[in-house]
Formats: C-alpha cells, structure tokens, sequence
C-alpha cells in the first residue's frame, strides 16, 4: 500500500511494469508509450449540471441556469463530474420540463431578418441554435429532423410555438446532452481519432468547464487541433481566463474534500467562538486564497501547501491571531509569524476534518493519505469494538486516541493518527492552541511509509515535508487526472499521466502544467473502439 | 393518521400537511363511470387500465426503507416466539409497528454475509449490498455494486404497467452529492440512480401533470407536438447508441427507456382520477438542508410515496433514511453516529444507560416513520382489502450492532400483506444461539454459519413471480426458507 521511498520516476514506470512484461511475453513489437497501448476506449460523457448550463449559455448567449436544479451528480473518486453519469429516468422528465421553459422563452426572443421568409428563418435560427449547442457542425438529415419539429409546432399555432418545438429538441437532444469521444462516424478501424469538434470540447471543458469559444471553434474547423502545439497554446489561452481560475478552483476544493466547509456545524459547548458567520468567513478565506493563488502560480501544489499568506476580512484575521485589520473585504494578509501554511493549517479544512465537539487526527490523517498520498485506506474492519472515549475536560484527542493502540486496530491507525497528531495545535474549529485540557499540546506527528516518512512537529512541517513529497506530486497528477476524465487512470493511460508528470515536474510542481501535459499527449486525441 | 404524528413539526403551516387520499372514493366512482364506459374508448389518455385489473388480482407493491445505525437487542428484540412475539413492551424500538402486528415478518439474525465474504463491511458496506446482494467491488476506484438493486430489476421488468418505472426519495443529504452511504437504488452494471429529496419537485413530478376531465383542442395540440418532439429525441439517441459498445451503450439504454417512460405517460396509463395530494411549500436548498426539518420532509415525502403508490402512480418505491448529524427535534444534539452510536457500549455503565435510551429514541422514531408508510396504505381500500394487503415493505438497516461496524444481525422488517405471498404475523429466528463469524477468518473468507440477505432477495423476487433461484452474487442461492 505504500510506496517505497524511491525516485518518481521509478516509480512510475513500476506502475506499468506489469504491463510492460506482459506485453513482452505477447511478443508485442513497437515500444511502450505507442499510441497503440496509450488509447483509451471510445466513450461518451453525460454533460454535469454546470456544464449543461454552461452549454445553455453559450448558445443562447443570455444566462441559463435551468439544469441547476436538475437531479445532482454523485460523487465518485470525491468528484462531482465523472464518467458513470447517466440520462436516468428522473434526470430526462426534469430536463424535459425545464428545457420546455427555457425553449419558450428564447423563441420568444427570436427575431428574423427584413423581409426573410418564416421557414427561412426558422431554419437559420434552429440551425445555428443546433450548431453551438451540439458544439459541432448539424447534418442535413438532423436539420431536416428540427424542421419537422418546426412545422409540427407551427400547425394551427405560431411561428413561435413551431420555433419553440424546435429549440427543445436542440436543448434536449444527445449532442446537448453527451461529449463524445467517438472519432469520425465513417472511421474504421480499432484506433480512431477525435474529430476537431471533439477535441475543442474536450479542451474547453477541461480547461474552463465552458463550451468551445470562437477562436477555438475556428481551429476546429480549419482542422488545426491534431497539432498537439495548438492544443498546448489554446489550453494557456484558456487556462488565462477567469473561468479556468473557478475550475481549478472547484478541483481544489473537490481534491481536499472542502465542498461541505459552507456547511459545517459544530457544538458551542465545545467551541464557543463557532457561528454560522465566521464558519461562512473561512469557506470565504479558502475560496479567496484559491483564486489568487491559482492563476498566481500556476496551481502550485507546492504553494497550495506552504504559502505564507492567506485572504481574511477582520474577524477572520483576528479568529488567525494576525495582527493585520484588512477590514470587512477578504483581502492578503502575511501569515509567516503565524503556524499557518497554505491549506493544510486553514480553519476552513480543519473545520471539516473534525467532529463538532473535537477535532480529529484519523480524519486529517486520512486526508492526507488518501487524497494527497494517493493511497486506500481500508474501513475499520468489522467486530472491532471501537470504543471512542467521549470528549471530556481531562483528557486530551491524543490521549483518547490511544483507544487505536489495539491490535486489529493499529495496523491503518498507525498510518492515520500520527499524522493527524502533528496537527493537534488546531481544535475543532481550526483554531491553535498551546493548551488542552489543562496539558500541554503535544504536536509531535509522523508519516509512516512514502518518500517522506519521519517525524514532524506541527503544521508548517508537515505542509513542509508534503510540498518536498515525490509521491503527493504523483498523486496530483493523478487526481488532475481524475477530475478531468472522470474515472480513475488505468494501464492505456500511462503515456498522458507520464507526460502529465512530467510537465508538472518540469514546472516546479504546477497543476496547470499537467493538464498541458494530459492535452498534449497523443492519448488526448487517440481512442480505442471495442 | 394523528397516531403516527409524532414528531411532526407543530410549526407546520396545514396547507403543506397531506391532503387525505381519496384514492378508494376515486376508483368507486371510477366503476361506477366505467358502467358506461363505452363512450369513454376514444379517450386519447386512458385513464387507469389497472382499475379493472385490481379487481381480478391487485398489483403488488415493493417499498424499500432504510435507516441507520443499528439495532439495540434489549429495545429491538422482540419478546415470546414466532407467532406471540411482543413488540408493544415498554421502550420497544418496535412499538410503532404494533398496530401492523399481524403484517409483519420480523427477522431476526439476517447478515450481510456477501460483504464478510467477498468484499469491504461496515458503514460502507450497507447500503450497496442492502438491495443489490453485491459485494462492494472498488474496481473503479468507487465503492459500487456490481449489478442492479433489486427495485430497478422489478421496475425494468414490471415497472412499465404503471406512469413511473419506480420511485427513488431521499429524507436528508449531508454530504452535498449523492455518493456512497446515501445510494440505495442501482441500475444495470452497478450505477446508481439519483434521487429526489424535495417534496415540492417529487408532488410536480409525479402528481402535477395528472390532467382530470376530457383533453380540450389546445391540449391535443399540446400532445401532438409533445410525442413528436419525442420521436426526434428517440431517433436522435438511437443513432448515438448504434455507435457504441459494451457499457458506453448502456447510457444509452437508460437514457432511451428514459425517453419512452415519458412517451408513455402522453397515453394515459394511471393514475388519471386519483385526487391529488395538496402541493408542499416551496423550499429553499437551505431548508431542504436544514436538520430541524427533517421530520417535516421525511413525512412529506413519506406521504407523496404512499399516495403515488395508492394511485398506482408507481409500484417500485425506495426510501432512504440518511446519514444525519444529529436529531435535534429528539433532544439529540450531539453526533449520533460519533457520541451515540459509536458509544453503546461506553464502560461507565450509568452513561451506558443513558446513550443507549438515547439511540433507541431515534430507532423508535425511525419505526414511527415506516409506521407513517404502513398506515397511509392501509387507508387506501382496494379491491377486497386495502394497499397494504397488497404491498411488500422492506424496512433495513447499514449495521446490527453500530459500535463494531457490525454487518450482521442486520434488523430487516417485512410488512404488508404481499398479497398473500409470505406468511405474516411472525418473528423469525433466523440462526438462534448460532454465532455468525464462528469459524470465519476475515475478509474474503467464508462465514458459514452467516445468512445471506440474499436469500430474502430471492424471495421478494420470487413473490413477484420472477423466476430467479438466486439475486446479486450467485453463491447464495434459494428464497429465505419459512417465509412462504
């Protein structure tokens, strides 16, 4: 389970080792890295809420937000966009309801030109209308198909109620619905290629969680995306703009588990300072620090862990114990006097991890080995009488911790709690302490395992020790990799997270730079038909 | 129903209470019209075809509620033996149910022997295998089964008799997305079927476009253009399937039975003169969220279920009761899974006491939920009974003891009359005296004095005359023996 203390390259080439003997023994020519073995099986990917909305918006050019309401997304790998989410029952009769008032409403606001015929118009309309919201040239036989819907609509009724019928079923049609990843429908063969209308989208979203914009439409149609230089160039176009700063944004908060630090309860008996207020003043914080920190530094992961400063207003400045007043806006504040680095040391993700009456080394522990590790941590296994000690004011999280020290529980606590410990100079709510009690905080912590294992004291020498880990950059990768495909990487994937790796490396550690890296490989454009 | 109020929020406003269902008033005059039914053939929705059925053979039910955090043998264990068991001694978890007594079929040492033997246990363990009978495989990086739950097997092969395939509802959603602990309801290949949980959305969904009277020239219209705009999405789905394979192409499928579901409701197929419920108040996501809720929600949508199923709006209902921080209407306000359930066996034998009677308050307030389904249905006359004598109601649990993650001596209730199939009015003793994990080893290893809950599985299905031997991993074969 956990990974030797090695070089990164090691050992990542020792994910695929299997791989590589077996195809050895299969007698197989050409060498590892190919596109043969790099090619992903074709798929097609249902649309998330936001990304429908997103669709919605950019072809009709007015806001939309009818899909927010639609039936939300299940979690999986701890991200909310994945490659299991399907058109259900209960997601098509809410979208067909909502898509009928957005079509009415957009029809109504049609207008056609002076002195053009009303079929004419309708066609035009439906078919640009088509065009932007399947993100990809309309054939005549399905420009056909909208005008029957048209002239159905239109029977007996009005130009609008035909031109409605025929906005609905763009908006509710497959190519508003799914990405696809299918190549050209005449291709033949195993291997197929993205058409560019598939690439430009697969850029977009990854990049921004919009639609193709113009410039890119353009390349596609000038056939200019299998150049793997143009999609890198467009890629930091995009990842330039405020759309990508909220993206990478929300696979912060989606990697570290913070999507549920707006909701937070905890026991005033046990954190008096806990309210509503500056619970939403951390979420607040965290929020502000990401979007200035991202594009700042490229999604340092590095900087994401140790950065000397954060973004409060006062009662969050002074909950910090900083000295600043930056006032009632959330704004820079330094934190280099202060124990507090990056994400790690933030209220708003210690709040999370912890219970409403304690704080709690297993949980923090467990984010740490699971989502910045990388590594599976078993549930407790069954019969074992986990007889938590209740909070009480003579004993401290460490001492009643030690309820761990059993055997069939020590095996997974021994990886979770020390770490955890390191942490103990923040209670429940985030807040550092030097006292629990009436006993001094013992903040000494370990990580057992991984090419950081050893000792520690404290938050900024645990953030320390994870910026310098060779396998929490492994598993950034990974993760980037996750959110941005949907489903976890397998064997046909190692060329895009190996080059994914590289380029985050070769960036001092950057986020953005390993999704050039994902968009740069072969594999990004290379699909596998079964 | 003020029997089952407890708990019921008294700030409530009364419009947003359940209206009384009219079901059986509703199919009565409904005969009493079919008398000259004749005239009414041409109708283009045809009002509920079941309404004649009924009185040969009622439809039966399946309606899946789960709660959490175990069972307390000394308030859950029922007293006596099999047929003069007590549930209605003081401080029985159970009690609510008494008034059912003779529909219940209590079962008593029920394991999850799937996941002591082929997969993970404990809280994660539960609700996949709850109603699927699968081992949890992690094999996508997710904790999911590997094949369908047994609601949507009976939905996909009977489901189309009624508007709705099946129903999936959700009382609280703690963690901002649909994700392990709170998925009951799994479709073909393991994915899970989201569910609903705002009253407001399930009454518009299912009961607001139940249209009463004869369609007027405008509506016709209206349906017209509505069944060619699904001719067009049809088609245009269909072209995207025939370009896929394996479990690509299964998006595809559910998203086709998806379109054809609606295409089906444009031509009637129940529900047509059932009296709808009044509409619940709008709520923010706020509220929705907000814990001191709940018991205002949970019977909402515990009564939006009951009536669809009356009007045989739908026959394949799951219920989840889930993961709640705490009970504050209950007076528990500290965590019930970390300072309640985690702690039953605390040594300081007083406190002990104290979080036990705690917990069993909100185990018993669980019961007075289902208590709430059983009596809704049991209002409802149909045919020669009532829509309990005609329903099958699965009450589950994640755990059997909660402290130790206990995936065995799993509390499951069956009640409703089955429409004959399972003997009721009895406590079953599954494994009396037998320790289940004597002789297992761990994970993976066999645990043969265990019960598979694959066995009743089996036998629901079987009531509902499928003709399947075993459901979920096949190892375990055959229907729970004494149910029949």
């Amino acid at each position: 389970m956990i990974a030797p203390a090695s070089s990164i390259k090691a050992n990542v080439s020792s994910v695929f080792r299997s791989l590589c003997v077996f195809l050895l023994l299969a007698g197989c020519v050409g060498t590892i890295g190919t596109s043969d073995e790099c090619s992903p099986p074709a798929k097609v990917r249902r649309m998330t809420r936001a990304e429908l909305d997103a669709t919605y918006s950019g072809s009709t050019g007015v806001t939309v937000t009818v899909a927010q309401g639609l039936a939300a997304e299940d979690m999986q790998l701890g991200y909310f966009g994945h490659d299991d989410l399907q058109v259900s029952t209960l997601f098509a009769d809410q979208l067909d309801t909502v898509t009928a008032e957005l079509a009415k409403e957009r029809a109504a606001a049609a207008e056609c030109g002076p002195g053009e015929a009303e079929r004419d118009c309708a066609k035009r309309i439906l078919k640009d209308l088509a065009g932007l919201t399947w993100r990809r040239p309309v054939t005549d036989t399905e420009t056909d198909e909208l005008m029957v819907l048209y002239d159905t609509g239109r029977d007996g009724e009005t130009f609008t109620t035909g031109l409605q019928l025929g906005m609905q079923g763009i908006f509710e049609a497959s190519g508003a619905l799914y990405r696809t990843e299918l190549g050209d429908e005449g291709a033949t063969g195993a291997a197929v290629e993205l058409t560019q209308w598939e690439i430009a989208s697969a850029i977009s979203f990854l990049a921004t969680g919009l639609p193709p914009d113009a410039p890119l439409r353009s390349l596609a149609a000038r056939d200019e995306l299998t150049k793997a230089d143009v999609r890198v160039s467009e890629l930091r176009r995009l990842l330039a703009t405020p759309a990508a700063t909220a993206r990478m944004r929300e696979f912060t908060e989606q990697w570290f588990g913070l999507t549920t630090m707006g909701q937070v309860q905890k026991n005033n008996e046990y954190f008096p300072k806990f309210s509503a207020s500056l619970r939403d003043g951390f979420a607040a914080s965290a929020r502000a620090f990401l979007e200035a920190s991202l594009p700042a530094s490229k999604g340092s992961v590095p900087e994401l862990l140790e950065a000397d400063y954060t973004y409060a207003d006062d009662a969050v400045a002074e909950f910090l114990g900083a000295s600043e007043r930056p006032g009632a806006m959330m704004s820079r504040i330094s934190t280099a006097s202060l124990p507090r680095r990056g994400l790690l040391t933030h209220p708003a993700l210690l709040s999370v991890y912890a219970h409403n009456d304690d704080g709690s080394p297993v949980l923090r522990g467990r984010l740490v080995r699971s989502r910045l590790l990388c590594e599976d941590i078993p549930p407790p296994p069954p019969n074992v009488v986990a007889a938590v000690q209740p909070v009480s004011p003579s004993s401290t999280t460490r001492e009643r911790a030690s309820a761990h020290a059993s055997p069939s529980c020590k095996g997974c606590h021994d990886l979770l709690d020390p770490i955890g410990f390191g942490l103990e100079s923040y209670d429940g709510f985030g807040e550092f302490r030097t006292m629990e009690s009436g006993k001094p905080i013992d903040d000494s912590g370990e990580i057992k395992g991984s090419d950081v294992e050893g000792p520690f004291k404290g938050g900024p020498e645990l953030a320390r020790k994870l910026a310098t880990s060779s396998q929490v950059g492994e598993c950034a990768v990974k993760q980037v990799f996750r959110f941005s495909m949907g489903r976890k990487e397998t064997d046909l994937d190692k060329c895009s997270v190996n080059l994914s790796l590289d380029r985050y490396l070769g960036a001092k550690g950057s986020l953005y730079a390993a999704l050039e890296g994902l968009v740069e490989s072969e594999s990004f454009i290379k699909r596998r038909r079964e | 129903m003020s029997e089952h109020d407890h708990g019921l929020d008294p700030q409530v406003a009364p419009d947003v209470l359940p209206a009384t269902v009219h079901g059986a008033a509703s199919r009565r005059s409904f005969l009493k019209l079919m008398g000259s039914a004749g005239a009414m053939a041409g109708f283009t929705r045809l009002l509920w075809p079941s309404v004649c059925e009924a009185q040969v053979a009622a439809p039966l039910r399946f309606v899946a509620i789960w709660s959490l955090h175990g069972r307390l043998d000394e308030f859950w264990t029922p007293k006596n033996g099999e047929t003069d068991f007590d549930i209605d001694f003081p401080n029985s978890s159970m009690q609510p149910l008494q008034p059912f007594r003779d529909q219940l079929l209590i079962l008593d040492g029920l394991d999850y022997r799937v996941l002591y033997e082929h997969g993970t246990s404990g809280h994660e363990g539960g609700p996949v295998t709850f109603l699927t009978g699968s081992p949890l495989t992690m094999s996508s990086g997710e904790g999911l089964p590997k094949s369908e739950s047994l609601d949507q097997y009976l939905a996909g092969r009977l489901g189309s008799a009624t508007r709705f395939r099946s129903l999936q509802l959700n009382t609280y959603s703690a963690f901002g997305g649909q994700g392990i602990y709170d998925s009951l309801s799994f479709g073909p290949g393991g994915v899970r079927v989201p569910w609903e949980r705002d009253p407001l959305k399930v009454y518009q969904r299912i009961f607001a476009a139940l249209m009463t009277g004869a369609p007027s020239a405008a509506e016709l219209r209206a349906a017209a253009r509505k069944k060619s705009l699904l001719d067009f999405l049809v088609r245009d789905a269909t072209r995207l399937q025939s370009r896929l394979a394996g479990p690509e192409r299964l998006k595809l499928d559910a998203h086709l039975s998806a379109l054809r579901d609606i295409e089906k409701r444009l031509t009637g197929g129940g529900g047509g003169m059932c009296t709808k419920p009044a509409q619940p108040m709008q709520q923010s996501l706020g509220q929705l969220g907000n814990i001191d809720r709940v018991p205002q929600n949970t019977q909402l949508l515990i009564d939006l279920a009951a009536q669809a199923l009356a009007c045989d709006l739908t026959r394949f209902v799951t219920i989840g009761m889930l993961p709640q921080p705490s009970a504050p209407w209950l007076g528990i306000t500290e965590s019930l899974h970390d300072d309640l359930a985690h702690r039953v066996n605390e040594p300081n034998m007083a406190m002990r006491a104290e979080i036990r009677s705690k917990l069993n308050s909100f185990h018993r307030w669980n019961a007075e939920q289902v208590a709430r389904l059983l009596g809704t249905l049991k209002s409802v006359n149909e045919g020669m009974g009532n829509v309990l004598d005609h329903s099958i109601v699965l009450w589950g649990n994640e755990l059997g003891d909660p402290d130790v993650h206990a995936s065995h001596g799993v509390p499951w209730v069956i009640a409703g009359g089955a429409n004959g199939k399972f003997r009721t009015g009895r406590y079953l003793k599954l494994r009396a005296g037998r320790d289940p994990l004597d002789g297992w080893d761990g994970l993976g290893s066999k645990a043969p004095n265990a019960i598979a809950h694959n066995h009743v599985l089996v036998s629901i299905a079987q009531a509902f005359d499928q003709p399947i031997n075993s459901f979920g991993q096949a190892d375990y074969t055959g229907p729970l023996a004494g149910m029949t």
